[in-house]
């Protein structure tokens, strides 16, 4: 967990709204049924970094719809490129993510 | 970079190649003229991003981007920027500091 405070979807339904919210913008590669989710990328997947925006759920739901519009099969890009940009990103940041 | 990393080897069936990104993206195998220009903008925005000229942009075109992908290339590339940042500020994904220890290890 992260080193702030986080609210879980459970504790409050604006955090449960603002992580709905944001779903249904995922491509259906990642969202949908239960072995879909494993699809997701762990950046997103993972509880963790979409918890640590959860004391301003607006924001939560905002960041990660944003992502959701990018990964729209009609843009043009292929999955293959998501994944390869948000690859070199992270390892070029050194980061877990 | 572990999570990323292995997703991209699930969705591409090819562990080489996110292996080689982790190292470093220009010894991955069997990356298309497109996707070398993409990445290339994209190191040069994520390290660099105040040496950006807008002949950066005529790479992108000459592999067929138009402006879309070239805004998309940009979006997906500073939203992990933004979202690496996030973690790393926050202690996302990092182990617990142990109570009782001052500081960690950088």
């Amino acid at each position: 967990m992260p080193w702030i405070k986080t609210v879980s979807p459970q504790e409050s339904d604006e955090v449960r709204e603002a992580m709905m919210a944001q779903r249904p913008l995922y491509p259906a590669a990642y969202a949908g049924s239960p072995e879909s989710a494993t699809r997701l990328p762990q950046a997103v997947l993972d509880e963790s970094i979409v918890a640590s925006h959860s004391l301003i759920p607006e924001a939560l739901k905002h960041a990660f719809s944003t992502f959701g519009v990018l990964m729209n099969p009609a843009l043009p890009l292929s999955r293959r490129e998501h994944e390869l940009i948000a690859a070199t990103v992270s390892s070029l940041n050194a980061c877990f993510y | 970079m572990e999570s990323h990393a292995e997703f991209l080897r699930v969705e591409t069936l090819d562990s080489a190649l996110s292996e080689a990104i982790k190292r470093d993206w220009r010894t991955a195998p069997g990356l298309s003229a497109r996707e070398l220009a993409i990445l290339t903008y994209v190191e040069k925005l994520t390290r660099h991003a105040y040496k950006m000229v807008a002949e950066d942009l005529d790479a992108l075109r000459d592999v067929g981007l138009d402006d879309t992908g070239i805004l998309q290339v940009n979006l997906i590339a500073s939203w992990f920027n933004y979202i690496n940042r996030v973690a790393d500020g926050l202690g996302v994904g990092k182990a617990e500091r142990a109570v009782g220890h001052a500081t960690m290890t950088p």
